[in-house]
């Protein structure tokens, strides 16, 4: 257990950039993302980056334009589909 | 024979419709137009269609449909680059993913970028290097896992996660320099 200086890493941090990565992304095991949440709590440094992390990805998911395709063009791509050779006709839906 | 092609339908409809506007959305912000975005979703469902019997039912469809894309847009890419087709694509922009591990920082507690419009994120998003933008698409607007995104691009785990950390950074750069134009300096 160590003090918690802000801008600087913990003595005993273990956290990495890329650890924080990995956690963000949900690429850590349960196992590791349970330990990782409780030693980063330990850490001014790397609680306040990870925050920072996570922001920044819901940020970019909420952000960035998503986009919908017209039920015309999906009824003629199941027309194209339909007249491919080894297809029977109409498709079913 | 009927039976075959009724479960490839079912398969079809089922498995692969379901990702239309996923793919429709990564194809946008491949190509940032609309027109060409269209064509290569169909293009995507037409190869999907012919290849399906190398599908297997209930496996990762989204990742397979999304690895058909980006195929058909890297195609497309070379072409128009004209590019030698003997430079692999990957290898060639490996060089670019070994630099760079720095942190990059970015406020987002300031309101600039709260009230930043998609648009502007999505034109930020839209000037990164291609390859940079690709895994920033799959990874945090699609949430495809670091294998799937291995599996769709064909490059190793390390490389995914060392260029979505550059791509992250470049991201953050952009959006800094974006707020800097209007007015905001960073403290
Ligand atoms: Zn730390």
């Amino acid at each position: 257990m160590g003090i918690r200086i802000p801008g600087r890493h913990n003595s005993n941090c273990r956290c990495t950039d890329e650890r924080v990565e990995m956690a963000i992304d949900g690429a850590l095991s349960r196992k590791e993302q349970e330990r990782f949440l409780q030693e980063v709590k330990l850490c001014a440094y790397c609680s306040d980056k990870y925050e920072r992390e996570k922001s920044f990805k819901q940020f970019l998911s909420s952000k960035v334009s998503r986009k919908a395709l017209s039920p015309s063009f999906i009824s003629s791509l199941k027309e194209k589909i339909g007249k491919q050779p080894g297809h029977h006709g109409r498709f079913m839906s | 024979m009927q039976e075959n092609g009724n479960q490839e339908e079912q398969i079809f409809s089922e498995e692969f419709l379901p990702h239309a506007d996923a793919l429709y959305t990564f194809a946008y912000h491949l190509a940032y137009d609309e027109v060409r975005a269209q064509d290569l979703v169909q293009e995507t469902y037409m190869k999907a269609w012919r290849f399906i019997r190398s599908y297997q039912k209930g496996t990762n469809a989204k990742a397979w449909l999304f690895k058909i894309l980006k195929n058909a847009f890297i195609n497309e890419y070379r072409k128009k680059s004209k590019r030698p087709h003997s430079v692999d694509f990957e290898d060639f922009l490996a060089y670019h993913d070994s630099e760079d591990s720095s942190y990059k920082d970015l406020d987002l507690n300031n309101e600039i970028f709260q009230d930043m419009m998609g648009d502007e994120v999505t034109k930020a998003l839209n000037d990164l290097p291609v390859n940079f933008k690709t895994v920033i698409l799959l990874c945090d607007i699609e949430g495809f896992t670091y294998e799937e995104m291995s599996a769709i691009i064909g490059i190793p785990i390390g490389t995914i996660r060392s260029r979505l950390h550059r791509a992250r950074n470049m991201l953050k750069e952009a959006l800094e320099g974006y707020a800097a134009n209007l007015g905001y300096t960073k403290s």
